[in-house]
């Protein structure tokens, strides 16, 4: 067993378990977006990183990915959690407007607006489509293409491959399928619906 | 007396089983035979033996261990044996048998780690009036006592024994390469300190210096020197803005800007005839004085060439060379007379930190791989040559120059951490290199510095060769070894070290080039020769591509510590054409831009990462007052942006308009608001991304900000750029008092924007300059003026 600090409270969990994983199990909670249970870690979104001190030093992890170590400090909430976690918000839906989830996240966290130049590029490359087709449907048809800012989830040469069975598992496991409350926003367009009645609470569960 | 020796095993064992007939009832004969040969049994003799006698390898195994004058474990070359019968013993044999034990620092039983003697004991050699007794190779040597043994033994120390070599086969024990060593200076290059040295790094290379070498050969031969004088073809000198050199050993003399022209006079002139070709001399640019040596020159005389030393020694294409320089010399060390505990303990001692970028404790790095345990025993050792830094090249020049010390240094790596197999990974742009790399590997195997029982020694290692596709993020260490795994360069999280889950899931130790090269210096002059250079907290010295505008241009190799001042300065030769000089940018496109109030800053790993930069592979690029800081992030954010594999989201979007903001800032479009939220942006962006490119990247930006700031301050809000870089932000006019009418400008300009008569001042329309600059270069007078 593991014994360390989260938000606060010493807490065991077992050895080779994620921060995640721990969180979970004490009812923390830690937004996700490239994580689903089930399928590989990814770290690639980012949402869910939480601050991690050990000794003087103190730095950002993915919870999704990052073990459980004997003795740190882990703060799910701290400022610079949040602050990063704001900009992240802001930056995904920067490029990917319409998604209930990310707009929801913006409300919690108090995004209200987006300062960088907007655009609707409809995904947030967080490839789960792609470990669910991979990994649990034994698909393998979809794939990532191109790299950077060019970076896509395609089919082969954008033609439907003879290894996708369509099953829709892609379609299911998307994180930002969803329409946001107020419909189809434009790109730049926040919903902040419930802006005022959902909001993190900086004091989690004890 | 050199002559041939070298015998496959296979070979020998077919011919004992001949000779026996192949009869069961000799196979202790034949055992015995084997064990003559090689002083011990091993295993693949014995296979070989049950192979061809049909005889079962557990029968032959039984009967190898039964008997005890056989061993199938390997023996020293001289066997010290000490009677232990009982009249000896009386005689105080086991004194004799303790001094030689405390002398060699073995057991009974036990063989020197150097392979040279093993001690045993026997239960009586039935010359007991001679007793105490001790036999070594046959040769009796009797009423010893303790004080004897020492003088004795010492005889077989100091006796260097003929070893034969054979020039083309492999080298099989340790005695082998210094007999091949010998051979090398004596045989190969009788004369071997008479040479024509041509630099062919690839800054030489392309000003034609491959010609001139073979234009030097055939000047040689018509001389009839060619057998006489080396011409050797080496790496990078590091002085490429005076290429390409040529120098004349043992003299010394540096011939800069040789053309091939020049080439058949140097042999005829200076070889022949012992004459110096003034106008080939370096001419220094600020006092006129001429050097006559390559030492003298003040671009050499602050260096410390170390690891860059051998690039001007030896042929880049030549192991005998990298031998005769006493190459392999440093892994002979290191299998025969250390352990791998004890290289680690050196390169810590060292305290060689990694040349990659990050200065990370190489010694720390090895041992934890070292610990890590290998599901099945298989271990890797990876050199990352994926230098992407632009304007870093001195890793593609130890490479292309010597790169036998690399490999050398990754076997000497591979037996301290228990490395079984390796791979180089190089950038696809470096084709030469590779060449290089691929061809010294091949030479290596065929010596037996690679493969199977390196020299001997037991231990196996052998190294691959991967190359890359074109992607920066490659010299990420989970992203390389992606790569290697032919997969897409993706970086992953390192929550559990590479040194425990690396390639293919096995522990792995990565390191640089230039990491690697430093490796043989430390094991052959020691740690503490190695630590005696440097800062308390950054030991030996680093080597750095000076580039920009710098009126030295190239390679240089310095101690850690030196000043900025002086690498600019007394090295460098300063800035040309009497600018002013503003900023050098260090670490490639993760470093940051140090200001000239920091010019006498020393530098080190940890001086640099204080002021906002880092050492990263060692690029160093000089900027002047035309340079603007502002343009340099943007160029280093779309640099970066680009190379951005798009896995996370803080790199791949925080990239993209951390770009775009710094460009509208540069068209005079931003505003203060945009600057808060770049900073806010980079902070974010230096906290949350996944792998190092991502976490380095604002790096630029944020030094930027940091030391010129006004910079930024005056393109916002005066919409001026004070260096004259950023097309939006200036307009081209013309001084009419100040033309002269001459229409040289109205002649260069490409878009037809000045008009004017000869002899009348000309005009600039705005609405169709470009503002490419070129009237303002090409103006004599001084007349076009930059706003």
């Amino acid at each position: 067993m593991v014994t360390f600090v989260l938000d606060g409270q010493t807490v065991t969990a077992e050895e080779g378990w994620t921060i995640l994983d721990a969180a979970k199990y004490y009812g923390v909670d830690i937004p996700t977006l490239c994580y689903v249970e089930g399928l590989s870690p990814y770290s690639a979104c980012r949402i869910c990183v939480v601050e991690l001190i050990r000794g003087k030093k103190s730095r950002l992890v993915a919870s999704c990915s990052c073990p459980v170590e004997e003795g740190v400090e882990i703060r799910t909430k701290s400022p610079r959690v949040i602050n990063a976690r704001k900009m992240l918000i802001e930056l995904m839906l920067a490029s990917t407007p319409n998604s209930r989830l990310l707009q929801c996240l913006a409300s919690e966290y108090g995004v209200t607006k987006i300062r960088f130049r907007p655009e609707d590029r409809r995904c947030i490359l967080c490839g789960l489509c792609i470990r669910m087709c991979d990994e649990q449907m034994q698909g393998g048809a979809i794939g990532f293409s191109g790299r950077g800012v060019g970076r896509e989830v395609s089919m082969p040469f954008h033609k439907t491959p003879e290894a996708c069975r369509e099953c829709g598992a892609c379609l299911y496991i998307c994180p930002v399928c969803e329409l946001p409350c107020k419909g189809p926003l434009k790109p730049g367009e926040l919903c902040n619906a419930c802006l005022d009645t959902v909001q993190i609470d900086p004091f989690p569960s004890k | 007396m050199v002559q041939m020796k070298f015998e496959l095993m296979r070979d020998f064992v077919d011919d004992v089983v001949n000779r026996n007939a192949g009869q069961r009832s000799r196979l202790t004969a034949i055992l015995h035979e084997i064990q003559k040969k090689y002083k011990y049994l091993p295993e693949q003799a014995l296979r070989y033996v049950a192979e061809i006698m049909k005889i079962p390898i557990s029968d032959i195994y039984g009967v190898a261990t039964f008997y005890t004058s056989f061993s199938i474990e390997p023996k020293g070359r001289h066997i010290i044996t000490v009677c232990m019968g009982t009249a000896c013993h009386v005689r105080k044999s086991p004194s004799v048998l303790e001094e030689i034990c405390r002398y060699l620092g073995v057991n009974p039983g036990e063989t020197t780690k150097d392979m040279r003697f093993t001690v045993e004991t026997v239960n009586c050699l039935g010359a007991c009036a001679m007793g105490p007794i001790m036999v070594v190779d046959g040769s009796y040597y009797g009423e010893m006592d303790a004080s004897k043994v020492v003088p004795i033994l010492e005889k077989y120390k100091e006796e260097r024994e003929i070893i034969s070599v054979d020039p083309t086969g492999k080298i099989t024990i340790p005695e082998e390469l210094e007999a091949y060593r010998h051979f090398v200076k004596e045989k190969r290059y009788p004369n071997g300190t008479k040479s024509i040295d041509i630099c062919c790094g690839p800054g030489c290379a392309a000003l034609g210096s491959l010609e001139i070498a073979d234009t030097i050969e055939a000047a040689l031969k018509l001389h009839g020197l060619d057998g006489e004088i080396i011409v050797r073809r080496t790496g990078c000198r590091g002085f490429c803005e005076r290429g390409p050199i040529v120098v004349v050993k043992p003299e010394g003399i540096f011939y800069n800007k040789v053309s091939r022209k020049d080439a058949p006079s140097i042999v005829e002139r200076s070889v022949v005839n012992d004459e110096t070709i003034e106008p080939l001399l370096y001419e220094d640019p600020s006092d006129g004085k001429k050097y006559l040596r390559e030492e003298e020159i003040p671009f050499y005389k602050k260096q410390k060439m170390v690891v860059l030393a051998n690039n001007l020694e030896i042929d880049s294409c030549s192991i005998d060379d990298y031998i005769a320089k006493g190459g392999y010399g440093a892994l002979r060390k290191a299998l025969f007379e250390m352990s791998p505990e004890e290289i680690i303990n050196e390169v810590e001692a060292a305290g060689l930190r990694g040349r990659g970028g990050g200065g990370f404790p190489a010694a720390r790095k090895w041992r934890a791989c070292r610990n890590a345990r290998s599901i099945d025993g298989v271990k890797y050792v990876l050199c990352n040559a994926d230098e992407g830094d632009p304007g870093a090249f001195m890793d593609r020049s130890l490479l292309e120059g010597n790169p036998h010390q690399i490999i050398e240094g990754m076997v000497i790596g591979a037996y301290a951490i228990g490395a079984t197999n390796g791979y180089v990974y190089v950038r696809h742009e470096y084709p030469t290199a590779l060449e290089r790399i691929t061809f010294a590997i091949e030479q290596a195997r065929e010596k037996g510095f690679l493969g199977k029982n390196i020299l001997g020694s037991g231990f196996s290692f052998d190294i691959g060769i991967s190359q890359g596709g074109g992607a920066f993020v490659c010299g990420e260490s989970t992203a390389l070894m992606a790569s290697i795994e032919g997969r897409i360069g993706e970086p992953r999280e390192k929550y559990i070290h590479t040194a425990v889950r690396g390639l293919y899931l096995r522990p792995t130790n990565l390191n640089n080039v230039e990491t690697w090269a430093n490796i043989p210096i430390i094991i052959n002059e020691g740690a503490q020769k190695f630590a005696s250079l440097g800062t308390e907290g950054s030991k030996g010295t680093k080597i750095f591509s000076l580039v920009g505008k710098i009126r030295n241009t190239g390679l240089v190799e310095v101690p850690m510590g030196i000043t900025l001042r002086e690498i600019i300065y007394d090295i460098g030769g300063g800035i040309p054409n009497n600018k002013r000089f503003k900023a050098v940018q260090t670490g490639g496109p993760s470093g940051g831009c140090i200001p000239e109030s920091l010019i006498d800053l020393p530098v080190d790993f940890d001086r640099l990462t204080e002021v906002g930069s880092m050492m990263g592979s060692g690029g160093m690029i000089v900027m002047d007052e035309d340079t603007c800081m502002v343009d340099i992030a943007r160029y280093f954010l779309e640099f970066l942006g680009d190379e951005s594999c798009g896995k996370c989201t803080p790199c791949r979007e925080g990239l993209k308009h951390m770009t775009e903001i710094v460009r509208d800032i540069c068209q005079g479009k931003g505003t203060m608001d945009q600057l808060d939220t770049l900073e806010e942006l980079a902070a974010v962006v230096r906290d949350t991304s996944l792998c190092g490119l991502g976490q380095t990247a604002p790096n630029p930006v944020l030094s930027t900000i940091t030391y010129f700031r006004k910079e930024y301050e005056e393109h916002i809000n005066l919409k001026k750029c004070r260096a004259g870089v950023c097309k939006a932000l200036i307009t081209y006019r013309i001084d009419p008092g100040l033309c002269t009418g001459c229409m040289k400008c109205l002649k260069s300009c490409p878009v037809e924007a000045i008009s004017g008569e000869r002899k009348e001042p000309h005009i600039i329309y705005n609405a169709k300059c470009e503002k490419c600059g070129v009237c303002f270069d090409i103006c004599q007078y001084d007349a076009v003026i930059r706003e």
